[in-house]
């Protein structure tokens, strides 16, 4: 739960994706500043999840910019990666490395200290209720489990923003709750977060700012 | 190893089965016997030549097959006794009765005998199996008779492959209905495989060739070996960045035990084949690259990071060091250890030192450039395919990694500056396409 590069803004200007003249993602504009929650809700096929792999840096759009505080965003860049960190579709984990091995690796490449690592893991781990679940493979976890497990991946690296595609999926009721809970507190502590959910309810509890894709519609 | 035969009105409902399924096509008979006309061609044309150059250019090795024809015989039936014991082990993951699932579902779901409908399979893998091992004990003989060897060489040669064939084709049954077998007889073992088994290994086989269609032999090789991973409790130390990325790598080979073992015993051993004197200073063209072209596919087993790094590229990586590190931290440890066996066994024959520096210099270079060819080559292109080369040109592109080393070992072959030139520019190849991979995806 390191903090990363503060920001000022991160705007997606007239964005779009298409693909033969197949449009993935009509024109979309966005603004996120810290502090906010932006939840992105829609219905299937409008786009969300090309946009969040747009706003990442993770694609390049068709036309349009994004850019972080005046800089355009792409993935590859150290700064810009300090900054987001993306969780859309599942993690490419190691088969053969445990939950807490995956921990490890991401806290030490992010530049964490060697002393405190097991202290922030525990915490994640704890925060997210899968501690016990530490020193199992990947593919011993449940499909919930393991949406938690990498919720814990993203959490533990450094960021300022968060980006995610429908955290909500897998999870209980109680565990939907814990996740509310976990993105209100980044919230509170100046990150902001921008996600795709399904879950209206849950969408309208969390969020500081709803918008619905496709825009101009 | 015949199958008993059955009542006519058996034999018409196959009749009509196979219609239903094949309508015309050519059945799994059909394309094994194409299959082994091929393979017994070029087994006995090829062979004979390869094994009449190998004898000729060593006779060292064509008179101790003069001067103890009985140890050598024995040897053979001992490596065939040796390969059927290991067929009947691989039965139990890829038999040799292995139909395409379509067959499985209209044909071998029937209430027919499965002897019946499995027979065809049999017999395709038997006619294969037993092409292959006729133009092995021809081919090698024969290379030595033509060497002016024995002509007994090769009564003996074939009455091994006459023997040895149905005895592995029998150990390779056997194997595949292990722990379901009724009874001993071929016939009895084909009625005892359970389609649950048919159906998993006709799938596999099916995923693993599709894969290697389409040029992922990672993907392949995940299919058909299902590795065990030893559980333990204990995790990676916290190294800081650089020790973190390297400690997680020899965890993830460490536990995959043996496996691993066997990869790092295979691989040293191919290294050191490649750098001891009689090698580097062999005047064949022939020796260097295949020695070295065996280092490149046994490193293939070492590099379990670099290859998940490769097949990731592409995805927001969980890590946070930038590609190009992660890149070198996966290859590194792999590549010095290359070039520390490769110099020690090249100064330890009596190369000299220069000459042992540059060898290994650019063996561990063409091999690290190799691996980074083979994680990153992705499948063909799609412009190569639609030439109309169709599976010739997916095999070029399967093995043109592999090829790229061999090339590296020719050039060694003009001298060692060459070599090191020849490996600098596969690594710049090699590291071009690494960094195409690693950028950000366009719509397509």
């Amino acid at each position: 739960m390191t903090a990363g590069t503060a920001f000022q803004e991160l705007v997606a200007d007239g964005v779009t994706a298409s693909v033969d003249g197949v449009s993935m993602l009509p024109e979309t504009s966005l603004t996120v500043r810290p502090g906010e929650n932006v939840v992105i809700t829609g219905p299937n096929g409008a786009g969300k999840t090309t946009f969040l792999r747009i706003l990442t840096g993770n694609m390049l759009p068709t036309a349009g910019t994004i850019t972080l505080d005046g800089t355009r965003v792409d993935e590859r860049d150290r700064t810009i990666r300090r900054v987001i960190a993306p969780l859309i579709g599942p993690i490419a984990g190691y088969r053969d490395l445990t939950v807490g091995d995956h921990l490890i690796l991401v806290d030490q490449t992010w530049g964490g200290d060697r002393d405190g690592a097991a202290e922030r893991i525990i915490a994640v781990l704890e925060r997210l209720d899968i501690y016990d679940f530490r020193d199992r493979y990947l593919s011993q976890l449940s499909s919930g489990q393991r949406q938690l497990v990498e919720l814990s991946i993203v959490l533990l690296r450094p960021s300022a923003l968060l980006v995610l595609d429908e955290p909500e999926q897998r999870l209980d009721t109680g565990r939907r709750e814990l996740l509310s809970d976990v993105l209100r507190e980044r919230v509170d502590a100046a990150s902001s977060v921008v996600w795709v959910c399904h879950d209206q309810e849950l969408a309208e509890r969390t969020a500081t700012r709803i918008e619905r894709f496709p825009q101009h519609s | 190893m015949s199958v008993s035969p059955q009542a006519p009105t058996d034999d018409h409902r196959l009749a009509e089965a196979y219609h239903l399924r094949y309508r015309g096509e050519g059945t799994q008979l059909r394309s094994a016997l194409f299959t082994a006309y091929v393979v017994g061609l070029f087994g006995v044309v090829y062979g004979v030549l390869a094994s009449h150059y190998v004898f000729q250019t060593w006779p060292a090795a064509r008179h101790r097959v003069q001067d103890h024809p009985l140890l050598c015989a024995l040897a053979a039936v001992l490596l065939v006794a040796v390969v059927a014991l290991l067929a009947g082990r691989a039965g139990r993951r890829r038999g040799p009765v292995v139909p395409e699932p379509g067959h499985l579902e209209f044909v071998s779901a029937t209430d027919l005998p499965r002897a019946l409908t499995l027979r065809d399979a049999w017999r395709s893998t038997c006619v294969v199996v037993a092409a292959g091992l006729l133009g092995l004990g021809i081919a090698v003989p024969g290379g030595l008779v033509m060497a002016g060897g024995s002509g007994w060489a090769l009564v003996f040669g074939l009455l091994l492959a006459l023997v040895g064939a149905p005895a592995l084709l029998y150990a390779w049954l056997r194997g595949e209905a292990a722990g379901h077998a009724g009874g001993s007889s071929a016939a009895a073992l084909l009625d005892s495989l359970p389609m649950s088994l048919l159906r998993t290994q006709s799938l596999m086989s099916d995923s693993v060739s599709s894969a290697l269609v389409a040029g992922d032999t990672r993907r392949a090789r995940a299919q058909a070996f299902n590795l065990r991973l030893r559980h333990t409790p204990l995790r990676i130390k916290a190294l800081g960045r650089w020790g973190t990325t390297v400690g997680a790598d020899i965890a993830g080979l460490r536990r995959l035990g043996w496996v691993s073992l066997g990869w790092l015993v295979v691989q040293i051993a191919a290294v050191v084949l490649a750098a001891i004197a009689p090698v580097v200073h062999s005047r064949s063209p022939l020796v260097l690259p295949v020695v070295l072209v065996l280092a490149h596919l046994t490193t293939s087993g070492l590099t379990r990071g670099l290859q998940h790094h490769a097949g990731t590229a592409g995805e927001p990586s969980i890590l946070g060091i930038p590609w190009q590190a992660e890149t070198v931290l996966h290859l590194a440890p792999v590549v010095a250890l290359q070039f520390v066996v490769a110099l020690v066994a090249a100064v330890a024959t009596g190369v000299a030192v220069p000459l042992a520096l540059t060898h290994a210099a650019a063996l561990a270079l063409a091999l690290g450039a190799g691996q980074l060819l083979y994680v990153h080559k992705g499948p063909p292109p799609l412009a190569l395919m639609g030439s109309g080369g169709g599976r010739g040109v997916g095999l070029l592109w399967v093995a043109h990694p592999t090829m790229a080393v061999a090339l590296v070992a020719l050039a060694g072959v003009l001298g060692p500056s060459e070599a090191l030139l020849a490996a600098l520019l596969l690594t710049s190849l090699a590291w071009s396409r690494t960094s195409s991979q690693f950028t950000p995806a366009r719509p397509r």
